[in-house]
């Protein structure tokens, strides 16, 4: 019984990390959720 | 329907066979007809990942909820755009270096063959079945809603999604997938218009919401930690993150979808696109819901909006009854346009009776939904359908008895197009488990190309006809359809912790992620069989956790033992 190493193989190394990308999705996230909010808050 | 309507169905089937077809021209080999050679641009994947997920179930029961329950079903999609992030960052690279064709070849890489041969197998059993309640589901509305018959709207959804996949491989899937998310928009904001265009003179958009937000249809958040909740806040960030977790990085008719990018990184911006959009979209089709809502509030609506139900409670002994209900309903539903438009009166002219006339609408409004709860009642008891109920009947009555031509026709395509655009990506999703994972695993594995294509297409009308075929027959094989759909619940998070387990660990072993995979179904099995009130978003929780502890355990366990 063998343990494989997870790890694929060599990354394209022309690939840039997409971090803003990430940030950007979460402060959307949050700026969508915070309108559906303000829609409850303003009508209920 | 008006022959504009008619003709504009048509024009869209048509059109999108052939644009379907065509594609076949781009494709001689496997690695073109299931990956399209990995070279689709990030924005066409990424609409062809909405487009999967968006199925006419979307369309017609979703606009349903937003207008008899609002905008709380939009909390089920918080956990998505987070689980967006986790994915770019661990699975997608993971599958796009292994150049893997499904996500369960991976599973053998790390693990053993018979891994990846039960997940695989898993798959195929549930998104079989899905793929035909993904055509029953409109088809059965259209079907009484236009007065076709069963097998001939299965057909007109289901055989041109088949045909177009089969020819054209994952080409045809993600170009139509494209033009069909473009359709489903291009309808929802139509109707979207027509319903603020269609506001009585007196009622402002304002108005509306001030309509909509007394009845409680706005209220989009539910901070409770209650675990028999359906859909609060947490489950949908929490259950909601595991389950979109499960969807987009263990089933294969997502990740055949972003397989099929040119690089890591339009992948990735592909899932993105989900992210950003996904709940702004979700939150669209339930305010159209719930706009249908505040329509109806001056309009004269159905008392149910399933006419064939209607019909047979009217050809039965409980007719009278039901008259009797009815006249009750039409007494109810002017007392309700006259409480709302009392009300927005009342709010314009900020009088101090504002929450007086406020009390009254919801009251009335109250006493519309318990006549319609016993009309229900009654359409229970004479088709002994415990389970009836006719929300996804709301938006079709709307669509076609409301909208102007044009946008009716408009609208069917949608819906149709809604349907088609999931079924081709489970189809085509369905050939590659069945060829990659079966048949050139286990059957023959040194073939030429252009055998495994001939099988790849013969294996996509396979499961096109398997799929109308179930679809026909989806009412009366309800129970079974119960069970495969609970069946498909136990092992989804459980397969994703198969993943967690293959990507994220070093200790793991074949063996102890399958001794795992079993421990975390039969733990889900478990708790849907003595928590039945436990929500479904929590199974996806139970599952993935078991199978990491025992998946560890077990192998930790067999390690120390050899």
């Amino acid at each position: 019984m063998t343990s494989v190493s997870p790890v694929p193989p060599v990354p394209d190394a022309a690939e840039a990390p997409m971090t803003r990308r990430y940030v950007a999705v979460v402060v959307v996230e949050v700026v969508v959720l915070l309108g559906l909010w303000l829609l409850q808050r303003a009508f209920s | 329907m008006h022959w504009i309507d008619w003709l504009i169905i048509i024009v869209y089937l048509a059109y999108i066979v052939y644009d379907g077809v065509r594609r076949s021209e781009a494709t001689h080999e496997i690695e073109g007809y299931f990956l399209a050679n990995r070279t689709l641009p990030w924005w066409a994947v990424g609409l062809s990942v909405m487009a999967t997920q968006l199925s006419a179930i979307t369309m017609v029961g979703t606009t349903g909820q937003g207008a008899t329950d609002g905008l709380r079903f939009v909390q089920f999609y918080f956990g998505l755009p987070l689980a967006m992030i986790v994915l770019s960052v661990t699975v997608v690279p993971f599958f796009h270096r292994a150049r893997v064709f499904t996500a369960y070849e991976y599973l053998e890489r790390r693990f053993d063959a018979k891994t990846r041969a039960f997940t695989s197998l898993l798959f195929l059993l549930s998104r079989g079945m899905s793929c035909g309640v993904i055509i029953s589901a409109p088809a059965v509305i259209l079907s009484i809603m236009l007065g076709w018959s069963l097998p001939v709207a299965v057909l007109l959804i289901g055989a041109p999604a088949a045909l177009y996949t089969m020819i054209g491989g994952v080409q045809a899937v993600t170009w139509t997938d494209v033009k069909q998310m473009v359709l489903i928009v291009l309808g929802l904001v139509a109707v979207l218009a027509a319903l603020i265009a269609g506001l009585p003179g007196e009622v402002s958009l304002t108005g509306a919401l001030d309509l909509a937000g007394a009845t409680g249809r706005l209220q989009a958040f539910d901070f409770s930690f209650e675990l028999t909740e359906t859909y609060t806040f947490w489950s949908g960030l929490l259950g909601g993150f595991f389950l979109m977790l499960s969807y987009f990085g263990a089933d294969q008719s997502q990740v055949q979808r972003y397989l099929t990018a040119r690089s890591e990184n339009e992948a990735r911006s592909s899932l993105l696109m989900s992210a950003f959009w996904k709940i702004p979209l979700q939150a669209l089709v339930l305010i159209i819901g719930v706009l249908v809502f505040v329509f109806y509030l001056f309009t004269p609506q159905p008392m149910l909006f399933n006419p064939v139900h209607e019909q047979r409670v009217r050809e039965s002994d409980r007719a009278g009854d039901y008259r009797g209900i009815e006249r009750e309903f039409a007494a109810a539903l002017s007392d309700r346009r006259a409480a709302a438009l009392a009300y927005l009166a009342a709010d314009a002219a900020e009088a101090d009776g504002t929450s007086e006339a406020e009390r009254r609408f919801v009251a009335a409004n109250a006493n519309v939904a318990d006549l319609r709860d016993r009309a229900t009642d009654v359409v229970r008891a004479v088709t002994g359908d415990s389970t009836y109920r006719d929300v996804n009947y709301i938006f079709p009555t709307f669509v076609l008895g409301h909208l102007p031509v044009g946008l009716v026709g408009l609208l069917v395509a949608a819906i149709m197009a809604a349907a088609m655009s999931s079924i081709s990506a489970e189809l085509n999703s369905l050939s590659t488990a069945t060829v990659i994972d079966f048949y050139r695993r286990h059957f023959r594995p040194a073939a030429t190309d252009r055998h495994y294509l001939a099988v790849s297409k013969l294996a996509t009308g396979f499961w096109g006809a398997f799929a109308c075929l179930v679809a026909v027959y989806a009412t009366s094989l309800g129970s079974l359809i119960e069970v495969v759909n609970r069946f498909g619940s136990f092992f989804y998070g459980s397969i994703l912790g198969v993943f967690i387990l293959a990507i994220l660990t070093r200790r793991a072993t074949g063996h102890g992620a399958f001794a795992g995979l079993l421990a975390g179904m039969v733990s889900v099995a478990a708790v849907a069989t003595f928590r039945p009130d436990i929500s479904f978003l929590w199974h996806n929780v139970v599952g993935a956790g078991v199978v990491v502890i025992v998946g560890l355990t077990v192998s930790a366990a067999l390690r120390a033992r050899s």
